[in-house]
């Protein structure tokens, strides 16, 4: 076979290094692209669907018949190079994604096995999976645009962090180890790239919410409202949480055939469940209770630094607290030294973190008692 | 004539909005609150409740992958679990004793996790009891006839005014456009007969798959905890080459490892893959053979083998002058050795380990007036061809003399060996290897499957479909006889925004219907 370790006559690190290059820019292009429109400056139908535009929550057609026309959506339709800006991201981020594919499978080809086994190949497989998942849910689907700057960052901090915190020589690929030899690799692991990368793109919701609700002026004019956005939220994690639920399936079944036992509290199992278990707390906290708002967008990061510790983090819980776990196999992370400290860091502002989340919402939703009966809420 | 539109405050959140219209449930529980039996079961109804215990399982859960576990079955061997408890004290020092009754090291099995699984397994049971009644009143017994204020108080709505139709002409435009939308549609009339009430709903079912997904949830923590408890498992058993083992459980075969072998990367020394094939014998006739692999074990009547690793064991012989076989017997113990093929050889199978964790056996060879010892170290990652030696490494003894080897080198690589000054006692090693195998019973995983499989299927079902309601007015308009006026307002559970699309698409439908009868009338 003719095949030359290359596609489109590039080898695989220049074309990670294209694509990382198309995130940065497409993440200008976005930024500028919000900052640049405002609900004055695009078009938006005057009601109704609120996807694109800033529309609000709710919609009223009032109608007298025999009036003529009831509803028109005459809107003032000044032209801005700010759409425009937001194709150019788009492109950006288009070109990006065939140029990482083109990466994953040149290295795929080479290594003979799919590239699901690494640290480094883990993130960026996220990296890719986040992308996919942002083209098709929310620019294909959703017509979330807005959302790119922030999903286009998450994808830049975690391409970043593949790039340039984790050693050289430990972003080669390795020979997989016989437990690894299966097709369940690539079902098992395939299932969770989408999975998390789903909670990735909820995630740069979450941050368009909270940049929506603590800004003023153009940028909170510029995004979507807030019921749009939490809307982008929620179906992103209806995403993921299917399938994180097949990922614990299919996990099984291979753990039950490579390791001998479905379920045997390995830690990278349980961090698995763990994510389900947080993603189960936010679904029905938004179903049940009917939580809007700021309190789901932060609970959407939450869940993704979950989500991150179960992908990546277990790799370095598992060397910083002696465990074993075998997940991780015989992969180094390296040097390890002075992490002890960073990791309890991590797990302390982890539990603290959960801790004031369900503190604040049991004191929020809460029934206060009233103290002034007379004074109505509204 | 100009657009009389008024458009009622747009995008208020209306806290009507969430409420259902019919008798209220949550005053309902309030009151039963007082009694304390009642009082236990709304907690365990609260969602709050729900939510707490499910963060308290994920925390828990995520405390045991910060504090290493013991493996499995270690408590009942008191050396491994000293070694194991030595092990962690060097971490948590004065902690491990309060760890250790905390359970923390097992944490997995411990009573206080166990309890709270129990709890989150009844929090759902309970959860699911009590809500099944106010769900079913909502599928089965909507209300039909709503206040203005709850209609005004919908997100979703759309007025027409002056519409000139019949009031029953209305309805049937109203309802015709909702069916065209999936909805099913309900109607009533108002005590004194003026004004018709309409009701719509769409996806009532999906209301139940709720119930059917949690129903899965419960089972497959039940069945998946009965399985572990009916079931048994071996760990760590040697199949040694020709051996048949029973591992008992009343088991009426036996199962051999009858061949095994290796492939390694390009790079010689990373393994790439290892299979072991086995022979099933039923009252000492072969009936089955299978090679196995780490990925795809061997399932015989419902019992499963899993390769789980592999050690390398050798064949020794050994002969005098004449040629005769002599027996071998292992360092300490008092008879010859036990494990031997066919043809008198020893099995050896490295017993001990090395100063570097390698396989290490020590043989011993009674000739005249001495005892003859060979420390064996085996080298895996030292190559040999097909043919030669194994690459094991010997180090002679003869008597007590353990200070002074007479012998310290890798066995020659060819030919017969023997110790210098004992040449007329030859040693041949033929290598082998036995494995270890994972012999277990799991009944009824194709049952937890099932339960997970139906769950993953609810919760994705539940998650894409909305329980749908519209409701509509339709009263006469006193202005202008002979006409009415129409309120319809909607809402959705979930997919607000989808809907928000949904219900402008039927408004915009009725509409255009609307104005088509208006037309009609007018001419
Ligand atoms: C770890 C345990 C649990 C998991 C993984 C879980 C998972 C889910 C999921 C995925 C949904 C679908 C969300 C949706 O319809 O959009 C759901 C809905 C629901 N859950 Fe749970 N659940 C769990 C425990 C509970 C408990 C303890 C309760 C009772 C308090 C409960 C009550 C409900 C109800 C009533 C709904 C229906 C929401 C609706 O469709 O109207 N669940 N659950």
């Amino acid at each position: 076979m003719a095949f030359n370790g290359q596609a489109f006559g590039i080898n695989e690190p220049t074309l990670t290094q294209i694509a990382y290059i198309c995130y940065l820019l497409a993440f200008f292009f976005y930024a500028v692209h919000l900052f640049t429109s405002s609900a004055r400056a695009v078009t938006v139908p005057s009601r109704g669907v609120a996807l694109a535009g800033a529309g609000g929550s709710g919609g009223t057609m009032d109608v007298t018949m025999g009036a003529g026309d009831g509803v028109s959506s005459a809107t003032t339709n000044r032209r801005s190079y700010s759409p425009l800006l937001g194709r150019i991201g788009f492109a950006l981020v288009a070109i990006a994604w065939v140029s990482l594919t083109g990466a994953l499978i040149v290295r795929w080809v080479n290594s003979g096995h799919p590239p699901y086994v690494t640290l480094y190949e883990i993130c960026t497989m996220l990296v890719w999976g986040t992308t996919t998942i942002f083209l098709v849910l929310f620019e294909g689907i959703l017509k979330a645009r807005a959302a790119g700057a922030f999903v286009v960052l998450i994808i830049f901090c975690l391409q970043s962090y593949a790039i340039w915190f984790i050693d050289a020589d430990l972003q080669q690929s390795v020979q997989l180890v016989p437990a690894l030899r299966s097709y369940w690799l690539l079902i098992h692991v395939s299932l969770a790239i989408f999975a998390y990368s789903s909670f990735a793109v909820a995630a740069g919701a979450g941050l368009t919410y909270l940049a929506k609700h603590y800004s003023k002026g153009q940028l909170a004019a510029a995004l979507p409202s807030t019921a749009a956005i939490e809307e982008f939220m929620f179906r992103a994690v209806a995403v993921g949480f299917p399938f994180v639920t097949l990922v614990l399936i299919t996990g099984a079944i291979w753990a039950q055939e490579a390791w001998t036992k479905a379920w045997s509290w390995d830690p990278k199992e349980v961090w698995a469940l763990v994510t389900w278990l947080t993603y189960a707390a936010y679904l029905h906290v938004r179903v049940q209770r009917g939580v809007r708002g700021v309190t789901m967008a932060w609970l959407s990061l939450f869940g993704f630094i979950i989500v991150l510790i179960t992908f990546m983090g277990v790799n370095y819980l598992v060397q910083w607290f002696g465990l074993t776990s075998m997940h991780t196999y015989s992969i180094d992370n390296g040097a390890p030294q002075g992490l002890g400290v960073a990791a309890l860091g991590m797990v302390g502002a982890l539990v603290a973190g959960l801790g004031l989340l369900l503190f604040g919402w049991l004191r929020v939703k809460a029934p206060m008692p009233k103290k002034n009966p007379n004074k109505s809420e509204k | 004539m100009a657009q009389s539109a008024t458009p009622i405050t747009k995008g208020a959140k209306s806290p009507i909005a969430r409420a259902t219209p019919g008798p209220d449930v949550a005053q309902e529980q309030k009151r039963r609150r007082r009694d304390p039996v009642e009082a236990i079961w709304a907690l365990f109804c609260s969602v709050k409740f729900a939510v707490v215990t499910n963060v308290a399982l994920a925390v828990a859960a995520m405390l045991g992958t910060l504090v290493p576990q013991m493996q499995p079955g270690i408590q009942d061997f008191e050396a491994e679990l000293n070694a194991f408890l030595n092990e962690v004290n060097a971490r948590y020092g004065p902690l491990t004793g309060l760890l250790h009754w905390a359970g923390f090291f097992d944490l997995y099995n411990s009573l206080w996790f166990r309890m709270l699984v129990v709890v989150v397994v009844f929090s759902i049971i309970v959860c699911t009891l009590n809500r099944w009644q106010p769900t079913m009143r909502l599928i089965t017994r909507p209300t039909v006839r709503t206040t203005d204020s709850f209609l005004t108080g919908l997100t979703e709505k759309a007025q027409f005014r002056s519409v000139p139709l019949e009031r029953d002409e209305a309805e049937r435009v109203v309802a015709a456009a909702l069916k065209k939308s999936r909805y099913r549609v309900l109607s009533e009339k108002s005590t004194d007969g003026s004004a018709l009430y309409l009701y719509a709903d769409r996806d009532r079912w999906s209301k139940l798959v709720t119930f059917v997904s949690h129903a899965a949830l419960v089972m497959l923590i039940l069945s998946g905890a009965g399985m572990t408890q009916l079931g048994w498992r071996e760990r760590s058993v040697v199949f040694e080459p020709g051996v048949p083992v029973d591992v008992g459980h009343g088991l009426d075969f036996k199962v051999a490892n009858v061949g095994f072998s290796i492939d390694y990367y390009p790079d010689g020394t990373t393994v790439k893959e290892y299979r072991n094939t086995l022979a099933v014998y039923e009252a000492g006739t072969q009936v089955l053979t299978k090679t196995i692999i780490v990925n795809d074990p061997l399932r015989y009547n419902g019992i499963n083998y899993f390769l789980v690793s592999y050690q390398p064991v050798l064949f020794a012989n050994a002969t005098d002058a004449a040629g005769n076989q002599l027996q071998l017997r292992r360092m300490g113990a008092t008879g010859p050795m036990t494990a031997t093929t066919g043809t008198g050889e020893a099995l050896l199978d490295f017993q001990f380990q090395s100063s570097d964790n390698l396989p290490m056996d020590l043989v011993q060879l009674p000739v005249k007036d001495h005892v003859l010892t060979l420390e064996l170290t085996y080298y895996q990652d030292v190559a040999r061809a097909e043919g030669e030696n194994p690459p094991a490494y010997v180090r002679g003894f003869v008597d007590k003399d353990f200070e002074k080897p007479i012998y310290d080198a890798f066995l020659p690589r060819t030919g017969a060996f023997s110790l210098p000054g004992y040449e007329d006692y030859k040693f041949t090693f033929k290598k082998d290897t036995s494995t270890i195998l994972e012999v277990a019973l799991d009944p009824g995983l194709g049952l937890v499957g099932f339960f997970f499989f139906v769950m993953a299927a609810g919760f994705t079902i539940s998650l894409y479909t909305t329980f749908t309601r519209c409701w509509a007015k339709i009263v006469p308009n006193e202005e202008r006889p002979g006409t009415v006026n129409i309120m319809l307002g909607g809402m959705a559970e979930k997919n607000k925004v989808t809907f928000e699309r949904d219900f402008e698409k039927l408004a915009t439908r009725l509409k255009e219907t609307l104005g088509a009868a208006t037309a009609k009338g007018q001419k």
